[in-house]
């Protein structure tokens, strides 16, 4: 499966959730966003939401800012 | 700070009218402590993508549970994008608080007014609690308030220049005239600068870069809680009235006359 997350190409073995991405890129959950496709992911549907090929997928957090 | 003497933004109650950016902090080890030393109650932060090549910890891992979030939506150039921000900032589980900050002009970063009410319009009816960052205007001052802001944050100078209050007239004319909390940001760089704003009646300030950029940012911190802590009680004991010519401070003597 390719996919484009954050902006950069992406491959992976098989078909996955947004939980299974996010686990694979060590991603911290707390104040995570994910978007797929420009829509809002809540975060109670990650464990179910499946990522497609061409999907385009951006992980968002807080960062420091004034 | 007096408990009975709060400041009330969007319906919620704060003790602290010195709200605290992230930015520019040579280490995040420094914020918790500064968090402390300020006794900030509201801190602001930025939206950005991942960074999964870096090994730091999340910002959130640094604030306390306790303290109010105030997502800014920086790097937008549209209401559009500032509108995007914000919905995604809230859908982070951060809350409803918002700093608007449209910025095209990358030279002195000076925020986009007329984006900046569109964007506040928008998010203000989708029950976000909206602090626009403006350059300071009386009348755009009040059509944020009537689109629907929380509060107007006139900036003092451009950011990061640590110039102090350099649109201090305009922003007297907008505390005198508004009905909405107005927080000085941007350009505050030291706690004298903090005092004046709220010598003048300012509700609240915002310091991010004069605490972060300098060399001791805890002390510093500290500092600037005394300084808003005294320009405000200063301001409620309200100033002795200024004077062209002299009135003595000591009786004159009757016994030195021959």
């Amino acid at each position: 499966m390719e996919i484009k997350l954050n902006g950069k190409d992406k491959i992976y073995n098989k078909d996955l959730t947004i939980s299974c991405i996010i686990k694979l890129e060590a991603t911290p959950r707390d104040g995570l966003v994910v978007m797929v496709n420009e829509d809002i992911i809540p975060r109670e549907d990650w464990d179910n939401h499946s990522i497609s090929t061409d999907d385009e997928v951006e992980m968002l957090c807080f960062v420091s800012g004034g | 700070m007096k408990n009975n003497d709060k400041l009330i933004l969007g319906g919620v109650e704060f003790t602290s009218r010195l709200l605290t950016g992230t930015g520019k902090f040579s280490s995040k080890e420094l914020i918790t402590p500064m968090i402390e030393a300020s006794e900030t109650q509201m801190i602001t932060m930025a939206l950005r993508r991942v960074d999964s090549s870096s090994k730091e910890k999340n910002i959130l891992s640094y604030i306390p549970k306790d303290i109010v979030l105030l997502p800014n939506t920086s790097g937008a150039r549209t209401a559009e994008e500032a509108i995007k921000i914000a919905r995604i900032a809230r859908a982070a589980g951060c809350g409803d608080f918002i700093k608007i900050e449209v910025i095209t002009d990358m030279k002195y970063l000076m925020p986009d007014n007329e984006e900046t009410l569109k964007a506040t319009e928008v998010l203000a009816s989708e029950g976000f609690k909206v602090l626009p960052y403006m350059v300071p205007d009386l009348v755009m001052a009040k059509k944020l308030e009537r689109a629907g802001a929380a509060a107007v944050m006139p900036l003092g100078s451009p950011i990061g220049s640590n110039k102090g209050i350099q649109t201090r007239d305009i922003v007297k004319l907008i505390i005198e005239n508004s009905n909405v909390p107005i927080i000085v940001d941007a350009g505050i760089g030291k706690p004298s600068h903090a005092a004046e704003a709220m010598e003048m009646g300012a509700d609240a300030v915002l310091v991010n870069s004069a605490i972060a950029c300098s060399v001791d940012p805890v002390m510093m911190a500290r500092a600037f809680k005394k300084a808003v802590e005294a320009g405000r009680e200063a301001y409620l004991a309200q100033f002795a009235l200024e004077h062209d010519i002299a009135y003595a401070s000591s009786p004159f003597t009757g016994f030195l006359e021959a």
